[in-house]
């Protein structure tokens, strides 16, 4: 091997650079802190970022190593999904240690969407990455400037697509989210007439739920949400994001009603802020394990018969 | 309480006040006999407190502390 063979050119260099500077950008924009403060900062974040890094990394080698008939180079892929699926593993693992500590648990099926979500967010800063190296592989530009300026173009076309695609649906979408009124009745706790516990025989309890206990109804838009919205899973989900972002000082519940198709919440909250329950009710993702497509259910789509 | 911490819901009852007119038979719970409402009260919130349990209170009077 000569020496001069083995250094990289300046071309390549820039077309690496940017590649992965376009994917470590996409995992820092889909990196987002919201209401849910979940990755945490500031260490949470960092391990994301690093990962995603690793990820822009091995997608913008790609093409130079195509490029130099180095056909091993498809086996980076090989090792980047392996690694991703450590991230989902790790995640789950993580966050199901942690169930313990929560006001609630956040269930099984929410762990699985978390973890699912932030590994599908590494292989955006991967594709993101090929695309922008490709893109200026492709096009080679005479000017260093729009060189990088032609890849960068495609790294965030590829990522608002990329972005699109994934962006799931919340609970507000397809329910209505209402206040409802508690009555207590010997130890019978109903809201909005429909029964939810008889667990309530204390006075002490009886005086607490009616003085600070918040309840909201979730009524699905549709008959066919109940399908999504009455699963255990989901359910958890939604009474987990309630209490985590109000607080709970005593009793929670999340029971359904059969007759009507609502959901019924109710929290003796620490914080009494009854709009903020219902944001975080109406926020809540949409599970990708629990949710299922009623038209593919009425159309005979692959059979033909 | 009401936390639904798996699918299935289970509560232990942990004891069971009653009045005198109360015929209790049996069972492996701890019941207690109180000799008016007062002190059925009084000592369903005694053993409520000491385990963080909840109470129900049956159509017939009697006083049951229950924990998920």
């Amino acid at each position: 091997m000569g020496g001069q063979e083995s250094i990289i050119s300046t071309d390549n260099i820039t077309l690496i650079l940017t590649a992965m500077a376009m994917g470590t950008l996409a995992r820092i924009l889909v990196l987002k802190e919201d209401y849910r403060q979940y990755p945490s900062y500031p260490n949470g974040y960092m391990i994301h970022i690093f990962i995603g890094f690793i990820a822009s990394t091995l997608g913008a080698v790609f093409v130079p190593a195509l490029m130099a008939s180095n056909w091993t180079a498809v086996t980076f892929l090989s090792l980047a999904i392996q690694q991703f699926r450590d991230v989902r593993k790790t995640e789950q693992e993580s966050l199901r240690k942690l169930e313990n500590t929560e006001f609630t648990p956040r269930g099984d099926a929410y762990i699985d969407g978390i973890a699912k979500t932030f590994e599908s967010r590494n292989y955006i800063a991967l594709v993101v990455s090929i695309s922008t190296a490709a893109a200026m592989q492709i096009y080679k530009a005479p000017m260093l400037i729009l060189d990088v300026g032609l890849g960068a173009i495609t790294g965030f076309i590829i990522l608002f697509l990329l972005k699109r695609f994934s962006k799931g649906k919340k609970v507000g979408d397809i329910a209505i989210i209402k206040e409802a009124q508690i009555e207590v009745t010997e130890s019978k706790l109903l809201v909005d007439g429909i029964f939810v516990s008889n667990l309530v025989g204390t006075d002490n309890a009886q005086k607490m739920l009616l003085k600070e206990a918040f309840a909201v109804t979730i009524e699905p838009n549709e008959d066919h949400y109940r399908i999504t919205l009455d699963n255990f899973g989901q359910r958890k989900a939604i009474l987990f994001e309630a209490t985590r972002t109000i607080g709970v000082k005593r009793y929670h519940y999340a029971r359904k009603d059969f007759e009507s198709g609502k959901t019924i919440i109710v929290i003796v909250p620490l914080i009494r802020d009854m709009n903020k329950l219902i944001q975080a009710v109406k926020k809540t993702p949409l599970l990708e394990s629990v949710k299922k497509s009623h038209a593919l259910m009425d159309a005979n789509v692959t059979s033909g018969e | 309480m009401g936390r639904e911490s798996t699918q299935k819901e289970t509560y232990n009852i942990i004891a069971a006040v009653t009045l005198a007119h109360h015929k209790v038979s049996g069972g492996n719970s701890f019941v207690v006999e109180a000799q008016n409402e007062d002190e059925q009260k009084q000592i369903m919130l005694d053993i409520a407190k000491a385990v963080n349990g909840d109470v129900t209170k049956t159509s017939n009077g009697i006083l049951i502390i229950l924990k998920g």
